[in-house]
């Protein structure tokens, strides 16, 4: 069942379909939290704000993609920015769903650390099989975040080359995230 | 503690599903006008792609500014909420009693001279033969720049069996590493104490190192050193414990828990600040006085004769609790010096030739942080006082109000009068800017850092 089914099948108050969409992209939606908050505590509570908004939002939910996944780390990105001006994680959605606080443990938060950690092996892992030259620009744009400039000029093309490469290595990626989110099971 | 979070988080959300879904949206978005397709895909094409990017620079977040850590907000049970810390004022001795309890403990041996006599502690002996000593320093016109007269700083050492010990490290919410000196050198793998300061309150302290991978390399291989979590109880206000593999410059987030498992802070990242917890004892409030103007303070005018002015600020604050002491550095030669209780934080009034040259609130630099004590709060005109975000500056003064990177962060309002300006107290590390929420660490006038040299 691909997310699309299953936010909709939500949408029309399926509960199941949902603790399945969750349990998909847990691990992506962990990793992104974590390391954008830097804090696992604050990751953990990002999470469930994330998580309880999408269920808020699944009824405007239109699949452009085969992964709900960008719509998802949209959300995250929106909640992180959020809790990063007010210096609090919000909990308005959780409060208007009328979810009950959770307490993290020790344990919980090995598990977060955990799933960040899978979720960032399996987009490294993605990278890892690209073509040389998408790799290689793709690395040295998103991850180490060099100019295109300065890669034009070590890699002896033009910008626009090298922008073309950060794409297409890009949408290789997206490409292939989709099809392991398609796979779907606990991270 | 409830055994899994996120089992727990999925039954809630499995619960919330009829809660969420009987709101309808189906029907709101189509009573609107539907938005073009073409429009809605490039948006969304935009969108992913911009997304993509993100969780790639996310992952990539180990060789940038690691961003403010948001305190926790949907409340735990049991657990309060974390207030901003009073921070921008160098403690009071009473302050440091009433939150170290070590301090409060039997003396101990001073194998640091600057340690007051009667206050030096050993607070952890370790199997290795590493010691780690607590210790407060006091200055009264200590020719120190960065510290101001009447400042009591905690700080700690590490020594090991052969007598070596740590450099002096300040007072930090970081743990410091001790590592053998050049001779002892510990092989690489081999084990350091790593400790750091704690007030009274905290039972447990948790440190997570990141790993830092090297520039242009495989973000998995970690460089300098390898992701580690470690968490310590807390004994004697220190907490530390030896750790393989970390560089000197490991810096970890770090969360303190109280004895009841909940958070308590630290809820900023001060950089070297043993900034005050909210459970810190010590007073905030105070009546506010709006007088520290460009042109000197209330009703001392800068350029008027020392003993006048010191008058005039007696009649204003009461007396002071440091009268002309001499100073040799800054162009300045004596100083006369205000703390609680006639004021919340220091005020130094700093004198060259007889006359008032220039004064600062609040702690000498960005560096040194504790909560403040009972007393007048001193502001500028426009209500701008230490503590005050640079949100709150740059609303009160609008684009006359300006920051750098200077100095470790200042800030500046430059107005008819002449200007005004200050150090920032950075509230995350490393420190790379100055930010919206950075505080207001003091207020002066003439160059930050050296007040008197430039009037």
């Amino acid at each position: 069942m691909d997310d699309e089914a299953l936010l909709s099948a939500t949408a029309g108050g399926d509960a199941d379909a949902f603790a399945a969409f969750y349990r998909r992209h847990l691990g992506l939606v962990v990793g992104f939290c974590l390391r954008g908050a830097g804090d696992r505590e604050a990751a953990a509570d990002l999470t469930a704000e994330v998580f309880a908004a999408a269920l808020s939002a699944c009824g405007r939910y239109r699949a452009q993609y085969d992964t709900a996944a960008p719509w998802l780390i949209g959300i995250a990105h929106n909640k992180l920015r959020e809790s990063q001006r007010r210096s609090v994680v919000d909990d308005g959605v959780r409060r208007r769903l009328r979810m009950r606080p959770l307490e993290l443990g020790e344990d919980d938060l090995e598990r977060v650390e955990a799933l960040a950690s899978a979720a960032e092996s399996a987009v490294l892992a993605a990278v890892d099989e690209l073509p040389t030259a998408e790799r290689e620009a793709v690395r040295a744009r998103i991850i180490d975040e060099r100019g295109y400039r300065e890669l034009a000029v070590e890699l002896r093309c033009s910008e626009s080359v090298v922008r073309q490469r950060v794409s297409r290595g890009l949408a290789r990626v997206r490409a292939r995230m989709s099809a392991e989110s398609e796979k779907g099971g606990r991270p | 503690m409830t055994a899994n979070y996120f089992d727990a988080l999925e039954a809630e959300l499995r619960a919330a599903v009829p809660r969420a879904t009987r709101r309808r949206f189906r029907l709101r978005w189509t009573a609107r006008r539907p938005p073009r397709a073409g429009v809605l895909l490039s948006v969304v094409g935009v969108a992913v792609t911009v997304a993509v990017v993100i969780v790639f620079a996310s992952l990539a977040g180990h060789q940038r500014t690691p961003p403010h850590r948001p305190a926790l907000r949907h409340p735990l049970p049991g657990a309060r909420a974390v207030p901003p810390p009073p921070l921008g004022s160098v403690p009071t001795l009473q302050q440091l009693l009433d939150n170290f309890g070590v301090l409060r403990g039997a003396g101990g041996g001073n194998p640091f001279s600057s340690g007051q006599k009667n206050l030096t502690r050993i607070a952890r002996v370790f199997p290795g033969g590493y010691r780690v000593y607590v210790y407060v320093r006091r200055f009264v016109g200590a020719r120190v720049t960065n510290l101001a007269t009447e400042s009591y700083a905690l700080n700690f050492g590490i020594e090991d069996s052969h007598g070596n010990s740590s450099a002096e490290t300040g007072f930090s919410v970081y743990p410091i590493s001790w590592r053998a000196p050049p001779g002892l050198r510990a092989r690489p793998g081999e084990k350091a104490l790593w400790a750091s300061l704690v007030p009274d309150g905290v039972a447990r302290v948790t440190w997570t190192f990141s790993c830092r991978p090297a520039p242009h390399t495989n973000p998995r291989i970690c460089a300098g050193f390898h992701a580690q979590t470690v968490t310590m109880p807390v004994v004697n206000n220190v907490a530390a414990s030896e750790i393989v593999g970390l560089g000197r410059g490991a810096m970890p987030t770090i969360t303190w828990r109280a004895s009841n498992g909940t958070v308590v802070g630290p809820s900023f990242g001060g950089y070297g600040n043993l900034a005050a917890p909210p459970f810190v004892k010590g007073e905030r409030e105070g009546r506010q006085l709006r007088v520290l103007r460009p042109t000197g303070i209330g009703g001392a005018q800068l350029g008027q004769s020392s003993s006048n002015a010191i008058q005039t600020l007696e009649r204003l604050l009461g007396p002071p609790a440091h009268l002309n002491v001499r100073r040799g550095d800054c162009g300045i030669d004596h100083e006369t010096v205000w703390a609680s209780p006639a004021t919340a934080n220091l005020l130094t009034m700093f004198q060259h030739g007889g006359r008032f040259a220039g004064y600062r609130y609040g702690a000498p630099g960005p560096d040194l942080a504790l909560g403040q004590g009972p007393g007048a709060v001193l502001a500028t005109s426009a209500g701008l006082t230490i503590n005050d975000t640079v949100a709150r500056g740059m609303r009160l003064y609008g684009s006359g109000f300006t920051t750098s990177r200077a100095n470790g962060g200042t800030w500046r309002v430059r107005g008819s009068g002449g200007p005004l300006a200050g150090n920032v107290l950075p509230m995350t590390y490393p420190v790379r800017g100055v930010k919206r929420n950075d505080r207001i660490a003091n207020i002066g006038v003439g160059q930050v850092g050296c007040p008197a040299s430039a009037r």
